[in-house]
């Protein structure tokens, strides 16, 4: 289960640049499916990075579906060397995102965000047309129903 | 940020349009009437339902 209050507020406190996108995104939007991850594109440049690892350190951040024994640590090495990372942490799983198919990295998607306020915390997210055109671009058989909500969510706020 | 309102009809694809046929417009109303904070209040309660029902599944596999 995500801790969606801690999670943001760990990573607002530490002034870390992201955008909400993937399921959570969808949820903010008004879909009704259930996700079981918090998605964020966050920003590349090098403070960011370091706050980044500053808001995660203390949740015990581990690459997620590795085996416990790996020699990992969420570092700003660790980031600059990799983009995506998919990761298990106290506060509910987290995918930390540098670029997404289709849309590109927080530069290029903060134009595409809105502005949500949720649990008190101010956060970025990304737009409801942007979210379905990345995720047509990701083309997975997966989307396909997301795809059919937030369709129909566009045209419910018409 | 962006304020310009688009409509579905530019992203239409037949495949997704097939899946729209099966959507439960009332699950979205029902959540458009939410807040923000309301929908995600709601998710996590979908998680803790989902995480007692695959608990649940398996103490009765082991059973």
């Amino acid at each position: 289960m995500i801790d969606f209050p801690g999670l943001l507020r760990a990573l607002v406190d530490r002034r870390v640049q992201f955008i909400i996108v993937g399921g959570a995104a969808a949820t903010a939007h008004g879909a009704a499916r259930l996700t079981q991850d918090l998605d964020i594109v966050y920003s590349r440049r090098p403070e960011n990075l370091a706050n980044l690892v500053a808001a995660l350190a203390h949740h015990e951040p581990y690459l997620r579906g590795a085996p416990p024994d790996l020699p990992f640590t969420l570092d700003v090495e660790t980031l600059q060397n990799g983009l995506n990372f998919t990761l298990t942490s106290k506060l509910g799983d987290i995918d930390l995102l540098g670029e997404i198919v289709g849309g590109g990295g927080y530069e290029q998607l903060v134009s595409d965000s809105i502005e949500i306020e949720l649990f008190g915390i101010r956060c970025l997210c990304l737009g409801l047309e942007k979210l379905i055109q990345v995720k047509r671009a990701a083309g997975r058989p997966k989307d396909f129903e997301v795809l059919a909500e937030l369709e129909s969510i566009l045209d419910s706020d018409e | 940020m962006s304020n310009v309102k688009k409509c579905s009809s530019q992203f239409h694809d037949p495949v997704v349009s097939a899946y729209r046929a099966h959507i439960d417009r009332t699950l979205i109303q029902k959540n458009l009437k939410l807040s923000v904070e309301e929908r995600f209040l709601q998710l996590m309660e979908l998680q803790r339902l989902a995480v007692e029902l695959r608990d649940a599944g398996r103490r009765a596999s082991e059973r």
